[in-house]
């Protein structure tokens, strides 16, 4: 077992442990990506509270902690039984009142890093309008923030998104729902890992577009994995908003590649979220990254070129 | 010793029509902080996978001390009470982190199964010499 109770500088606190249960594990037998984006929300939570700003206190003052954006790479598979530590630190503090949340999951069995999460955050008000942070808050967040050694920020992402608005017309529909009660924050809106379960639901219906059959896929033993997510929160998604994802295909190289989804609001077509995905398949015994079954590639090539 | 076996928030999935944490889910930050605390004298995931026997739980008493409600920071300490042949008895306390009120306590009896066999069976010696080791102090469940 790894101890991670004594992090290597003063600035990184230890915000999140726990377990992975097997009803968090999907088909590909490991920990699904929701749940991950769910433990780093619990984590940054945590650190909020080492700043003074508690749950009870942002319930007290009417006030909410709202990502803007996330980047999570997803490192090491977490399996059934695992057992894991989030270590989290303030990168920066910005003029405008957001601040910068470095996060990396260690799986404590093996002592391997499996997730990194770099998170902007910012504080918003009942009517969901930037405040300002409380002076002792601002005053300890300064205090924390700064260089982290031991968590250095990950490279930018590809440069796969085309500038503009999306082409939704040419996106395909890969998801229509609605946000209900379950899916949010005991203040009201949906938190990251609803999002990213809506995600979950969309790829299966890509992969459709992409000639892939899950079961097909697992039948073959191939699995199919994210390894990096670059995620834009536009506004916040409340409970009974219905909604629709739209995806497409972005790159691919041999082994990685590129898709886009976008989660849109069903009624007035306005952008919730945007997240970037790179994905491989992997062989589900080796566990080990393979090359893009050759019968999907051309349909993912005319993917590209569709969106 | 004590050492920290989960830290986590309530979800409000997780709340009942009372509005506060359902005791069902006390239970289940118990069972996420066996893990650590079974970890923390050589029972860690890969020696379970690998030597097929794990602790399971007989008997468990839980304490309700206060009320949990949805977004609730927490965390949870735990060690061993006592130790046996094939016995082992955990001792949990879970605590809210922004009130740092006690939330609840539970002591778990929990006797050394083959995972295979689905029987009982005794504990590795050098299992049995970690717990003894780092058995809780006389009296840390009062």
């Amino acid at each position: 077992m790894t101890a991670v109770n004594e992090p290597g500088t003063k600035r990184v606190l230890v915000t999140g442990r726990g377990a992975v249960n097997m009803a968090d594990c999907d088909q590909w037998g490991h920990m699904n990506v929701q749940f991950y984006l769910a433990r780093a929300s619990d984590a940054q939570a945590h650190l909020a509270a080492r700043l003074g700003l508690g749950p009870r206190r942002l319930a007290r003052e009417q006030l909410a902690l709202r990502p803007l954006a996330d980047r999570t790479l997803f490192k090491r598979e977490l399996r059934g039984g695992d057992i894991h530590a989030i270590r989290s630190g303030i990168r920066a503090v910005h003029d405008d009142g957001t601040l910068d949340i470095a996060s990396r999951m260690t799986n404590l069995g093996s002592g391997v890093e499996s997730a990194a999460f770099e998170t902007r955050l910012c504080l918003v008000g009942a009517d969901d309008g930037a405040q300002p942070w409380p002076t002792d808050v601002l005053a300890a967040a300064r205090a924390l923030s700064g260089e982290l050694p031991e968590m250095p920020a990950p490279p930018p992402m590809a440069a796969v998104l085309p500038p503009g608005p999306p082409p939704l017309e040419r996106l395909l529909l890969t998801y229509r729902g609605s946000v209900e009660p379950w899916d949010c924050d005991a203040d009201g809106v949906a938190p990251p890992r609803a999002h990213i379960a809506r995600f979950n639901d969309a790829i299966t219906h890509l992969f459709r577009a992409m000639q892939l059959d899950r079961k097909a896929l697992l039948a073959a033993g191939t699995g199919s994995a994210a390894l990096d997510y670059g995620i834009t929160y536009h506004r916040a998604l409340r409970a009974g908003t219905a909604i629709e994802v739209r995806s497409g295909v972005l790159a691919a190289g041999e082994k990685l590649y590129y898709i886009v989804h976008h989660v849109l609001d069903a009624n007035d077509g306005g952008l919730y979220t945007t997240i970037i995905v790179a994905a491989l398949f992997f062989d589900l015994k080796q566990r080990k990254s393979v090359p893009m079954p050759a019968a999907v590639r051309a349909a993912v090539e005319r993917l590209i070129v569709h969106a | 010793m004590f050492i920290e076996t989960h830290l986590g928030r309530v979800s409000p999935l997780e709340c009942d029509q009372l509005g506060h944490m359902n005791v069902q889910f006390y239970v289940a930050k118990v069972s996420d902080a066996a893990w650590h605390v079974m970890a923390s004298i050589g029972l860690t995931p890969a020696y379970i996978r690998e030597r097929r026997r794990a602790p399971a739980a007989v008997k468990q008493e839980v304490l309700y001390l206060k009320e949990l409600l949805a977004g609730d920071l927490v965390r949870m300490e735990s060690g061993v009470l006592e130790v046996s042949e094939r016995k082992i008895t955990f001792f949990h306390r879970l605590f809210n982190v922004e009130t740092g009120q006690l939330a609840m306590k539970s002591k778990v009896y929990t006797v050394m199964m083959d995972l295979d066999a689905r029987r009982s069976t005794a504990i590795d010696a050098e299992v049995l010499a970690q717990a003894r080791e780092r058995l809780l102090p006389a009296g840390s469940d009062a």
